[in-house]
């Protein structure tokens, strides 16, 4: 169970963790390649966009330039020849001779026939031109059923022309694609010369019958002449003849002569005043067209070519209905006219379709028929055109493009698919891998699984042995690693165990040995610390005994009748040399206070001393307290010298005798509270000086009284009481005492002294006791 | 020259011939010595005029006090040198102390403002 399971959790562990990690990899690169395909689409759709708007641009310019072209050169061939013909006006009079001369060679003799049934005059075959002179242009017949002559005029006006038969072939059979070229008089003598060579008249008498009756002009192209003449006048519109030339809307020929195009150019009076005829090109469109109509853009698309007017008159048939275009076929002066316009197409955007107004090629996005077309448009230079009426105006013809999107982006297209193609495979790729690469993984963890798994499950029988407290389990060692090093340890543990167990009382008998041996060596060293701590405190211990021990005993203050005497000392830890006595002398009580400087056995010592020499000077009997207080000075000094204790003292001693306090010696002051409770403080500083400085101060000593009633209360105390110190660092302070002991006044010496000290311990709390704390209580009682 | 602890500070300015006294001194009497040995370094030097300047010392103990006794005892015997001391009446311990001064050195000029 054990081994199942913890061969299961680590192949299942190191399973996922293979599988996850794969995973992510595989999942990361295809996110990878998409997301770069996506970018590249981008980058190439935005070229493509670029390119083919540049192509489109550039192409349709060469396509406009073309067509230009076709129509400049047939422009300028009219303009060659109107030039010639106007030069011939202009000069009419002094080339009178030459034309006369011309009229009459054989080879440029114009021979009309008058046609009794058509009633006009025309030139036969054989002519290199044909004139055809209408019947408005001959005299009246003479007879009814005679023949008609040709007005004097107008005979003249074409022996005039004579000379066109050398010129209109020549220019009729090179250069553009012209059907017919001709020459039209002004509307008093409108005859018509041809090339090549045609049955005009008979023609025209087919095709338009009655034509015979109207000028040629007001019969074919009413108001065009008028709006030529209304140029009259304006220098700007002579000052370059050849920009005259008008151009019709494009149709088709009566004749038969397919899609054509008519330019005409005026001339004019020397004066620039009459009209003097127009000279006519029908220009062929089959080469313009068919140019437009072949012209290929990607698969599908096409060209057209546009008037402004919106009738599109050049275009393929599948150009045709994509753009949704009908003819409406017009019959209009024997001539067939194109009338596809684009504001009736079928398809919306066509008919809302706005035509350029600039100069430069035009790019548009549409939808037809459901499909997005890009749409480039471009005008062709400006031309004057004719539309019907006596105004010429000025026009341009367009040229259009109309390419299928999807074809411009079809190289993007074909990368998406290749990209789309690729991610798929790089996907297959990733799981094929992802899937051999987990077998292959899984298959080895259980392999090596088994052999950790082995190993470990021989540590744990061992150990489930050891439990049961079989310690003679070794476990098989076989490999090197940390699970073979394991097994070492184990082995090695079990022996310990088993060495352990066996010798257990032996070990405890040894320890305990051991723990006998360490605790006679610290009882030891604890004794010797013991030692060195008695040693240093002796010292301490030795001082505070001399100070308590020549204290009075409460049977000597108990003695004195006049006074209540209480006294108290606690000294501090470490001693502070604090004095005080109560002696009985011989004439008088002697009251000692005083403190020694310092602390330690030193002050103590000096301590006593100076209890010794009072003591020792009182038995001598010296009465006078300033002698005494100068003696004790002097033998103090001197064992100060001798001792070299560097110690001094202050000392107040008094003598009571008769309700009389005799205070010599500096020391504290000396706190008297009266039995009514006003307190007095008498200063000590002039009684004398500190003790066991100068050898003499018999001069500075002074002796100050003080009565006492019976219940006055004087205290007298050392600075340990004043200067006691609480946590805060504060001192205890005089008033404070006198107020303590104000409060206390009518009780008993004992129980004032129990109250002050009470006070005094109350204020330092928990602080550490700094110095010797005395005060001696005196009541006189009687 | 200066002697100094957390919570005093004694030392000498030559420019004005002055010891200042700052703090709380509390040593045990022994530890006096250092200050004796900066008063009497100072003595050596026989200078004309010594001011003590004690405004800041707010606590002296009686073994520091034996010591300015002694030092007053030794300016006397030396006899040359004028000192003033210059203290403050509300530090307790300087208004009983300080009298002391003039009782073992009667020139010694004493100032407690």
């Amino acid at each position: 169970m054990a081994r199942s399971s913890f061969r299961t959790k680590l192949v299942l562990v190191a399973g996922v963790s293979v599988a996850a990690g794969l995973l992510l990899s595989g999942g990361a690169a295809y996110v990878g390649i998409q997301r770069l395909g996506a970018d590249a689409a981008e980058e190439t759709q935005r070229g493509l966009r670029y390119a083919s708007t540049e192509y489109l641009d550039k192409h349709i310019d060469n396509v406009a330039q073309h067509l230009s072209i076709e129509l400049d050169r047939a422009e300028a061939e009219l303009a060659t020849f109107a030039a010639i013909q106007q030069q011939i006006i202009d000069h009419q009079e002094e080339l009178q001779p030459v034309l006369d001369a011309a009229a009459k060679a054989p080879m440029l003799k114009d021979n009309l026939v008058f046609d009794p049934k058509g009633q006009w005059s025309q030139t036969g075959d054989a002519e290199p031109t044909t004139v055809t002179a209408w019947g408005y242009l001959h005299e009246p017949p003479e007879a009814e059923g005679e023949a008609r002559a040709i007005r004097e005029d107008v005979a003249q006006a074409i022996d005039d022309t004579a000379l066109m038969d050398l010129l209109m072939p020549a220019i009729g059979r090179h250069g553009s694609r012209k059907l017919q070229i001709y020459y039209v008089g002004p509307k008093e003598r409108a005859f018509a010369r041809f090339f090549p060579a045609v049955p005009l008249a008979q023609t025209l008498d087919e095709k338009d019958p009655g034509h015979n009756g109207e000028v040629f002009w007001d019969h074919f192209f009413p108001s065009l002449v008028e709006g030529w003449t209304s140029w009259v006048g304006h220098k700007e519109r002579f000052e370059d003849l050849a920009r005259q030339i008008t151009f019709l809307s494009p149709y088709d020929d009566a004749a038969g002569g397919g899609p054509i195009i008519t330019l005409f150019q005026p001339l004019w009076s020397a004066d620039r005043t009459r009209f003097a005829g127009a000279l006519g090109f029908d220009l062929t469109l089959t080469g313009i067209i068919d140019y437009v109509e072949e012209v290929k853009l990607f698969e599908s698309g096409f060209a057209f070519l546009a008037q402004d007017n919106g009738n599109v008159f050049a275009i393929s048939e599948r150009g045709s209905r994509t753009l949704g275009l009908s003819t409406t076929s017009s019959e209009g002066g024997g001539v067939s006219r194109y009338d596809q316009f684009l504001g009736k197409s079928s398809e919306a955007a066509i008919r809302d379709l706005k035509l350029p107004e600039g100069e430069a090629a035009e790019s548009r996005e549409i939808v037809l028929g459901g499909h997005n077309y890009v749409l480039e448009l471009k005008r062709l230079a400006p031309f004057n055109v004719w539309g019907g009426t006596d105004e010429i105006t000025e026009a341009r013809w367009v040229v259009g493009f109309v390419v299928p999107e999807e074809e411009i982006y079809a190289a993007l297209a074909a990368a998406q698919t290749a990209v789309n193609q690729s991610s798929r495979e790089v996907l297959v790729y990733q799981v094929a891998i992802t899937l051999v690469t987990l077998a292959a993984l899984m298959l080895w963890l259980i392999i090596v699984s088994r052999r950790l798994t082995s190993s470990l499950v021989a540590l744990s029988k061992g150990a489930g042995e050891i439990a049961q407290k079989n310690y003679d389990v070794t476990v098989p060692v076989e490999t090197e690693d940390e699970i073979g090093a394991l097994g070492q340890v184990f082995n090695q543990m079990v022996g310990e165990i088993r060495e352990h167990t066996e010798n257990l009382e032996g070990l405890v008998k040894q320890r305990t040995s051991q723990l006998e041996d360490a605790n006679a060596e610290i009882l030891a060293l604890n004794e010797r610390l013991k030692e060195e701590n008695l040693r240093m405190g002796a010292e301490l211990d030795v001082a505070r005994r001399l100070q308590m021990m020549v204290l009075p005993a409460t049977s000597e203050l108990e003695a004195v009748r006049e006074l209540d005497i209480a006294g108290f000392m606690r000294p501090a830890d470490e001693v502070g040399g604090d004095y005080y006595d109560v002696l009985q002398g011989s004439r008088a009580l002697k009251l000692g206070i005083g403190d020694v400087t310092g602390h330690g056995l030193e002050s103590g010592v000096l301590m006593l001393m100076v209890q010794t020499a009072v003591r020792t000077l009182l038995a001598s009997d010296e009465l006078d307290p300033r002698r005494f207080l100068a003696i004790i000075n002097r033998v103090i000094c001197d064992n100060i010298a001798r001792t070299s204790i560097d110690r001094t003292l202050t000392l107040s001693l008094l003598d009571y005798k008769d309700g009389v306090l005799t205070l010599a010696g500096q020391h504290e002051e000396v706190v008297v509270v009266r039995a009514g409770g006003e307190v007095e403080r008498i200063d000590t500083m002039d009684l004398g000086l500190p003790i066991g400085i100068e050898r003499e101060i018999s001069d500075f000593i002074d002796l100050k009284e003080i009565r006492l009633a019976v219940g006055d209360v004087v205290v007298l105390y050392t600075d340990g009481i004043t200067e006691a110190e609480n946590d805060a660092g504060e001192h205890y302070e005089i008033d404070r005492l006198c107020g303590a002991v104000q409060r206390a006044r009518g009780l008993g010496a004992d129980e004032i002294r129990d109250a002050l000290v009470a006070d005094v311990m109350a204020h330092i709390g928990r602080h550490k006791i700094l110095d010797d704390i005395t005060t001696v209580i005196l009541k006189r009682v009687a | 020259m200066e002697v100094s602890d957390s919570s005093y500070r004694v030392w000498y300015d030559p420019t004005n011939s002055t010891v200042y006294f700052e703090g709380s001194l509390r040593l045990g009497t022994a530890d006096y010595e250092p200050i004796t040995r900066l008063l009497h370094d100072v003595l050596a030097g026989n200078p004309p005029h010594l001011t003590l300047h004690m405004l800041e010392l707010v606590f002296l103990n009686s073994s520091g006090i034996n010591t300015l006794y002694k030092f007053a005892i030794a300016l006397r015997k030396q006899g040359k040198t004028a000192v003033s001391v210059r203290g403050a009446a509300s530090i307790p311990w300087q208004t009983k102390s300080l009298a002391n001064l003039k009782k073992f050195l009667p020139t010694i000029e004493i100032d407690v403002q």
